[in-house]
């Protein structure tokens, strides 16, 4: 049913996710919500549980690809690496966001 | 998300339902030992992780919305929601499933008789592997010489076939004709039954089993009148024979032969025809026994140049065998038959045309039906007459949705603006008009039960008995629940999308004319433009063909109508033979002539419209022929005072009298086409005229000219057609006769009469059924009168379903603008104004749809041309006439909204305002 584009926020986690993956490689939910964690601190709040439709959602429009594999703790974790697809979706999402930034704080800087 | 992986989900969803748990479990795993590592106690921590979390329930839920238990869920909860929302709207729902029930029901009917007479296969073994040698689409009895294409075969030149074509597993042929006998069973009285002639092998070739007893076989085919058996269909057993084993054995008298009931076939297969039913079958080698003087078995083929086509031929094909390498293969075996089977004596011109003949092989799965491509052709127009009716049904139901959609218009941007997706909106609203659309396809297969029948009895048209299997098989089935599915997006998707494209600010405000009402309306308006259009291309089709119908009706036949009667007698049958055969007609007219109640009674072979047709080759004394077609004439044997029975004037000379007999020179009367055509302004009074077929040939001299008289058709000019007396034929005395005989009174009267004093000669003449002249010029319009029917049936309906249109939408009109009216009102409109603003809008429609339609109808004419008759392309008065129609029930329609706009109440209005 269509691109999300309209919807800001589910795009902006998608944004988060799709760019923690192009910098941390192949990684598993719990990394991936860590790292945004850590970088973003208390600012941006994400509620972890709603990471995992958002990856599911993912990996069925082809953008990122799931993967078993062990982890560091000897337990089997479902690992996300970004495709072709995704990458291409990152950049747009960036610019699409880089636009919507621009535009914000070009009407709040407008005295 | 694709279909494919929604299935796939579903497959494996105990699995991905297993990896998500694992997969979230892991992750809050990690986050509680993360916790307990910070210092939290376990449960402190695995709380905190589970409270960081969130609803893990909840987020798997989510992450399956995408499967297709889902899925289905959304639809029963649809569908549920669907069939509250009628169940409070009982009349829309009513109004709306009956509109489609009846489009539907209609179309469903006429694809049942098509999937009857075109698609459905032979209820025998692999139909598939069936071809046809013969025509399947044409039946009767042709005797002559015969030119291009063969449509039937004769019983030498298949022998010759079955006996070297190799590219068959089996051959067969079968009478292309089925006729009402007199029969005598076990010694009973006489009664009617319908038997079939059939060649031993008919039951092995199609693969047809005995139900019990035995069928036909290699046994019964030792030579001509020695296998008196008979084999009953299952149903002649079941209805005449109780179903009872005993039934073998049976004795069947026919024609003073005793025959011997052998077996029962299969249930549910009634031969090769589609639409006969015979009763029983009988084996090829007793056809002399029951069509004594006509041995059709044994013709020396190189003798005689005058065939007795009379069978059908079914063949299968051996394995590996194409329908082009069989073709092949029976065309050099024809080719040969050909060149052997006409004497070397004829005229080369006669032998070029002779050998101008041809098998072509067919596929015959859907086994013989005489005029077929006919049949399937009205049934195409008829489709196209339903289908405009389903149309026009399927534009109601979506204006009433529309309507409905507007109504819905707070609902929708409630559910809007609580996060429902525009698409799962539209699903919702889809639901809804399929839900509408299958009820619609239901109550239409109910409809169809019954249509079908109806239709095909009366599409029966001249044929005496016609039974069609129009059962609502898998294929009508799948048919309706096509064309349900389809109307239902076709009627569903514009209201589901409008309806859905809501302004939240709008529509949740409070107030109702907040709303996209102008566009809708002219969506609506455009759509009723369209179904006044349609109405008006089905009425003129219907006023089209009913035209053509009165037309034909009023065709002047060149004699009285009335008070005539018709029979026909055979007397070879019977064992008159020569001068016997002369004998027996003259005491049969004198006989018939002086029963009280006749005024006068004559014969002729061929009738008056009854089917039957005779050709020769004529050289004419003075005329040279240019054409082919210049070479040959239609005739007619007649009897003694044929044309002042019949009541037609001669013009010249005399007629036909009792002095013209064998013993006196050979006279002819000609009819105004021939003396026009071939004496063309000479007087032709004493010229000769040459008859010729094959060797042999008759001078006559003209003796007289009659005006035309119609006597095969109604459609075509007048055929030139020369008259001899039937004492001086060319081919002896006649050895079948139809009576003409005039009666002072009703004709139908006399039938008994008549009947018991043709018996009282010789109990054992074969009588054809009685009937009046206007009976068989009944039958002659008897299609054309059933499509004019079925036509203007659908035209009327589709009128009416128009006119509802309308109606509705001008209502709904009316209603959303009650506050402009009061305002008009107000500032001082009469209620006239109002009225009539109302009908001008009315009128406007009315002419754009008047002129879609009347361009629609010029192409529909042209379509159906061929079933026109004395109308020019586009008949004037028909359209007209449709017009003014279509005109009155529009304006009916929509003077009861405009009277209704004209009593607002302004005070009222306003303060609604």
């Amino acid at each position: 049913m269509g691109k999300h584009s309209n919807d800001r926020l589910q795009g902006t986690l998608d944004l988060l996710v799709l760019k923690s993956l192009a910098c941390l490689g192949p990684m598993h939910g719990y990394g991936i919500s860590n790292h945004i964690q850590s970088i973003a601190g208390d600012a941006l709040r994400v509620e972890e549980g709603s990471l995992y439709p958002a990856l599911h959602r993912m990996a069925q429009e082809g953008w990122i690809l799931a993967e078993w594999r062990p982890s560091d703790n000897n337990r089997r974790a479902r690992y996300y690496a970004l495709t072709a697809a995704g990458k291409k979706q990152l950049a747009a999402e960036q610019r699409r966001w880089d636009e919507l930034t621009h535009a914000v704080s070009r009407v709040l800087s407008f005295a | 998300m694709g279909w494919f992986k929604r299935i796939t989900n579903t497959f494996r969803s105990n699995k991905l339902q297993r990896d998500l748990e694992e997969e979230l479990r892991h992750h809050l795993d990690l986050r509680t030992a993360d916790y307990e590592g910070s210092g939290m106690t376990p449960d402190e921590a695995r709380l905190a992780a589970t409270r960081q979390f969130g609803n893990p329930t909840l987020e798997k839920e989510r992450a399956r919305t995408m499967d297709i238990s889902a899925w289905l869920e959304t639809l029963l909860k649809d569908l549920r929601y669907a069939a509250r929302q009628f169940l409070r709207n009982p009349v829309f729902t009513i109004v709306a499933v009956l509109s489609l029930a009846i489009g539907i029901g209609a179309n469903t009917s006429i694809f049942s008789l098509m999937n009857a007479v075109l698609l459905r296969s032979l209820p025998v073994h692999d139909p598939h592997e069936l071809v046809a040698l013969t025509d399947p689409n044409t039946a009767g009895v042709s005797v002559g010489l015969s030119s291009g294409e063969r449509g039937l075969m004769s019983y030498a030149e298949y022998e010759q076939i079955r006996d070297h074509a190799k590219s068959f597993s089996g051959l067969c042929v079968v009478e292309a004709e089925l006729d009402r006998w007199q029969v005598r069973i076990h010694g009973a009285g006489p009664e009617d039954a319908r038997p079939k002639l059939v060649s031993e092998n008919y039951f092995s070739v199609l693969g047809v089993e005995p139900f019990i007893g035995r069928v036909f076989n290699v046994e019964d085919a030792h030579a001509p009148g020695q296998n008196p058996y008979v084999v009953l269909s299952y149903d002649y057993w079941k209805n005449r024979f109780g179903g009872n084993a005993s039934a073998l054995g049976t004795p069947i008298r026919i024609l003073g032969t005793t025959y011997s009931v052998i077996g029962v076939a299969a249930p549910g297969f009634h031969g090769e025809n589609i639409s006969e039913y015979p009763d029983f079958w009988l084996p090829m080698m007793m056809q002399p026994s029951v069509m004594p003087g006509r041995d059709w078995l044994r013709e020396d083929l190189s003798k005689n140049f005058e065939k007795v086509m009379w069978l059908h031929a079914f063949g299968r094909l051996a394995p590996g065998v194409t329908l082009a390498k069989a073709q092949a293969e029976v065309d050099v075996l024809f080719k040969n038959i050909i060149e052997n089977g006409y004497p070397s004596t004829l005229s080369p011109e006669t032998r070029k045309e002779a050998l101008d003949q041809k098998l072509k092989l067919r596929e015959a799965s859907t086994g013989a039906f005489g005029g077929r491509e006919d049949f399937a052709q009205q049934l195409m127009i008829l489709l196209g007459a339903s289908g405009v009716v389903l149309l026009i049904a399927c534009i109601n139901v979506a204006n009433l949705l529309l309507a409905r959609a507007s109504a819905r218009n707070k609902e929708v941007g409630v559910r809007l603006s609580i996060g429902a997706s525009r698409g799962r909106l539209v699903r919702q609203f889809l639901t809804e008009s399929l839900l509408l659309a299958f009820m619609g396809g239901m109550v239409g297969l109910l409809i169809a039960w019954g249509g079908s029948h109806l239709f095909a009895a009366l599409l029966a048209g001249n044929r005496d008995r016609f039974d069609l299997n129009t059962s609502l098989d898998l294929r009508v089935l799948a048919f309706t629940m096509g064309i349900s599915l389809l109307t239902g997006i076709l009627f569903g998707l514009t209201p589901a999308l409008r309806g859905t494209r809501v302004n939240l600010n709008d529509s949740l405000r409070d107030g109702e004319r907040a709303t996209a009402s102008s566009g809708r309306l002219n969506l609506a308006k455009g759509l009723v433009v369209l179904q006044m259009g349609l109405s008006l291309l089905a009425i003129t089709g219907a006023g089209l063909l009913l035209r053509t119908l009165w037309n034909l009706q009023a065709v002047d036949v060149g004699y009285p109508k009335e008070k005539l009667l018709l029979v026909g007698v055979d007397g070879t049958t019977a064992g008159y033979k020569g001068p016997q055969l002369t004998a027996l007609w003259r005491d049969l007219t004198a006989r018939l002539q002086s029963l009280p109640g006749v005024t006068g009674a004559t014969y002729s072979i061929n009738g008056l419209f009854s089917g039957s047709e005779s050709a020769d080759v004529v050289e004419v004394e003075g005329f040279t022929p240019q054409t082919q077609k210049d070479r040959g004439s239609r005739f007619d044997l007649i009897g003694p005072a044929y044309f002042s029975t019949v009541g037609v004037p001669m013009l010249r000379g005399r007629e036909i009298g009792q002095q013209d007999t064998a013993a006196t020179p050979r006279v002819v009367v000609i009819n105004e086409a021939f003396a026009k055509k071939f004496f063309a302004g000479r007087d032709p009074m004493g010229r000769h005229i040459t008859e010729r077929f094959g060797d042999h040939k008759a001078i006559y001299e003209v003796v007289g000219v009659a005006r035309n008289l119609r006597d095969h058709n109604l459609k075509t000019d007048v055929f030139p057609r020369f008259y001899v007396s039937g004492e001086q034929g060319m081919e002896g005395p006649n050895e079948f006769a139809t009576f003409e005989i005039r009666t002072a009174g009703d004709p139908r009267q006399m039938f008994e009469g008549i009947r018991k004093t043709i018996l009282s000669v010789n109990q054992d003449l074969q009588l054809d059924p009685l009937r009046t002249l206007t009976e068989n010029l009944d039958r002659t319009t008897a299609q054309p009168r059933m499509m004019a029917r079925l036509c203007t049936l659908f035209g009327l309906v589709a009128l009416l379903l128009a006119a509802t249109g309308l109606y509705g939408v001008l209502s709904y009109a009316v209603t959303r603008r009650t506050n402009e009216i009061g305002v008009r009102m107000a500032l001082g409109a009469g209620r006239g104004q109002v009225v009539s603003m109302i009908l001008r809008e009315t009128g406007i429609m009315i002419l754009i749809g008047a002129l879609v339609g009347v361009a629609g109808s010029a192409g529909l004419a042209k379509l159906i041309q061929s079933r026109l008759f004395g109308l020019k392309t586009l008949d004037p008065v028909t359209i007209t006439t449709a017009l003014a129609i279509l005109a009155f029930v529009a304006l009916v329609a929509g003077y009861i909204p405009a009277m209704r706009a004209a009593r607002v109440n302004p005070v009222r209005a306003l303060r609604h305002e």
